[in-house]
């Protein structure tokens, strides 16, 4: 290896309202969707490697992505594989500060962490969503996330009764 | 009682009433999310949550409750070869329809989920009996199961050696088959039964059947397809007397109404039976129930000989397929009928002095007159009815309408009826600009309006407070 070559170069990437963030190439490594990307470019090619575009998340929820992949750089992350069959519920505390943040800002992580392949942090987000929903009533989740009650009571009624509606004969 | 046949007969009426009330945008940025996301966040709660979220709304409602969706997630993972138990999690899917062949490979899904599953409709073909066994196992809150296993492989398999499933209780349970894949069931019990005996079967000895229904308790409509006479069913005594009392029969090519044990079968029904239908060319079989004091609806279905030594005064609700013999003198009474096919005179139906609710199915109704109908519904797609539309004879106060692909009639029927309409209902038709117009300078006549399942041409339609409109599930074309 080249003794001048920094073990964690630099990497800088763009998001879709044009803003740039530098960040390390072994925290980048953490998004599946850029490691293909980088892998097919060779990684010789980093330092030469202009920065890379990420068309669809915003600056405000890269800034947050890159918060969180810098902090996990060194973790060895589960593949998605794995996070299915994980059972534990445990929950690295940081992570869970880390996700105090209001739905929206929640919704774009969940997006950002699909389209760049973080499995994991798609698993702690979605998670975080669940959470939130379980044990509520539908009235609780609806106020929870702004969701428009668009049911008739007797479409309720309906739905509730559809298992049954063909019982005679 | 419902005395629907086909499925597009079947009425769900959901009568909502949303007068005025236009259809809402969900905008909350949780709509935002697509719905591979959202099956994420959901694929997290247990049971009670899932259905918690799926009465928020009617998207969320759809993504966790609709088979279709299952089905599509499903393939997803075939696709991807990623099937497991860690695909679905503990989200509420009650119905599965499935090939007996594949189900081997949704062992590890039923084990996830099968505490949910209430409705199974199974095709058991290439299924072995144990395999089924292991799958029932892991489906405890079954009520309804659907089963089709007429494959001569599974008759060559050595079901002896399986023992039956513990006690169980199907609310519908519908099965054909032999009667040696029958032995997994004999400890069930079920409300509805549908046994259709698989004609390949030559075993003649109905052994299995036989002690099933000596069994039950619980059983209150039963139809019995395909025994013939050379069939152990009826030829001891071993269900002269049964514990259950049958609101519903039906016999579908059925031959063994001849036996004499048959006769006693029957009979343990006399004050319960209410419904009767039948699949069969000769009529004689009707004289045994001449004596039920509370049947009140037959059905009959390819029956091409009926003579009777009196008329059925007691029948009041009539169904009739493919029938071809006088009826008025034989059922004088009926105050309801359905029609299911083409009935080539229908002048015959003129001849029921109180009838008052006419349902009919391709049926030509250009002659048809019947002062006494008050309730018409027009059902199926073959519907005819040529130039001029001759109604004028007629004093109908509900006219449904559903399925029927030719409404052009309905323009001049509602231009020239003068007499207000009680009810017009409209279900799964396509309702174009002219016709909506046509309603829409009409709608004095009308008192309730109903739209179903509908196809519109045009997007604005008569939603006023002057008329009881109740709209549901329409989609603009």
């Amino acid at each position: 290896m080249d003794i001048d070559r920094p073990s964690d170069p630099q990497v800088s990437v763009v998001s879709s309202d044009g803003t740039m963030f530098h960040t390390t190439l072994k925290s980048i490594l953490l998004s599946g969707t850029i490691k293909d990307m980088i892998e097919h470019i060779g990684e010789g090619g980093v330092e030469n490697m202009g920065a890379i575009p990420l068309q669809n998340v915003d600056s405000k929820t890269l800034e947050i992505v890159i918060k969180w992949i810098e902090h996990h750089k060194d973790n060895i992350q589960p593949t998605s594989e794995e996070i299915k069959d994980k059972t534990a519920d445990f929950i690295d505390p940081w992570d869970e500060n880390f996700l105090e943040m209001d739905l929206d800002k929640l919704y774009n992580l969940i997006t950002a962490a699909n389209y760049l392949n973080i499995p994991q942090l798609l698993w702690l987000s979605t998670r975080k969503i669940a959470m939130l929903i379980k044990n509520r009533t539908p009235q609780e989740i609806r106020s929870l996330f702004n969701i428009e009650d668009d049911w008739t009571p007797q479409e309720i009624e309906a739905v509730q009764k559809e298992n049954q509606w063909c019982e005679e004969k | 009682m419902s005395t629907f046949k086909s499925s597009w007969f079947k009425d769900f009426k959901f009568t909502t009433n949303e007068q005025t009330q236009p259809k809402i945008e969900q905008t909350a940025p949780i709509f935002s999310l697509p719905n591979e996301l959202l099956f994420d966040i959901f694929d997290y709660l247990d049971s009670k949550s899932s259905q918690s979220i799926s009465k928020t709304c009617k998207r969320f409602n759809t993504l966790i409750n609709d088979t279709p969706k299952l089905l599509e997630r499903l393939k997803v993972q075939l696709n991807s070869n990623k099937i497991g138990n860690d695909w679905i999690g503990s989200r509420k899917y009650s119905t599965i329809y499935i090939d007996g062949s594949a189900a081997i490979f949704f062992f590890d899904i039923f084990i996830e989920i099968g505490e949910n599953i209430s409705h199974l409709y199974l095709n058991g073909n290439g299924m072995e009996m144990k395999v089924l066994k292991k799958i029932l196992l892991l489906m405890p809150n079954l009520t309804v199961l659907s089963l089709g296993c007429d494959d001569e492989e599974v008759i060559s398999e050595p079901v002896d050696l399986i023992e039956p499933l513990p006690e169980r209780f199907f609310r519908i349970f519908e099965f054909s088959g032999t009667n040696q894949n029958f032995k997994i069931f004999l400890n069930c019990q079920a409300k509805v039964f549908k046994l259709t005996r698989d004609y390949k079967d030559k075993t003649v000895n109905d052994e299995n059947f036989k002690k099933f229904l000596k069994k039950q308790t619980k059983l209150e409509s039963l139809l019995l397809g395909n025994f013939e006479k050379e069939s152990s069913m009826f030829s001891d005594r071993t269900l002269n007397e049964v514990q259950f009392k049958l609101k519903t029969l039906r016999f579908y090519q059925f031959e063994a109404y001849e036996l004499p044990n048959f006769k006693l079968f029957i009979d343990n029904f006399k004050e319960s039976l209410t419904y009767l239908e039948l699949d069969l060319t000769d009529c004689t079989v009707l004289e045994d129930f001449r004596e039920f004091p509370n049947l009140k609806t037959v059905s009959l279905i390819k029956m091409f000989y009926l003579e009777l030594e009196a008329p059925m005064n007691f029948v009041e609700d009539l169904i009739i397929e493919n029938v071809k013999v006088p009826l008025a003198e034989s059922f004088p009474n009926i105050t309801r009928m359905t029609i299911l096919d083409y009935l080539k005179k229908p002048s015959q139906v003129k001849n029921f002095k109180k009838l008052e609710f006419l349902e009919i199915s391709s049926i030509d109704v250009a002659e048809l007159k019947i002062p006494t109908v008050k309730k018409l519904r027009f059902c199926g797609t073959s519907f005819l009815c040529p130039h001029p539309f001759k109604f004028d004879g007629n004093q109908i106060k509900e006219l449904m309408i559903e399925e029927v692909e030719e409404i052009e009639w309905l323009n001049e029927y509602l231009e020239r009826q003068d007499t207000k309409l009680k009810l017009l209902e409209l279900k799964g038709v396509f309702i174009n600009a002219k016709l909506q117009k046509t309603i829409e300078q009409n709608k004095q006549k009308i008192e309730q309006l109903v739209i179903m399942r509908c196809d519109l041409e045009v997007e604005k339609f008569i939603v006023r407070k002057d008329i009881n409109l109740t709209f549901y599930e329409i989609s603009i074309q």
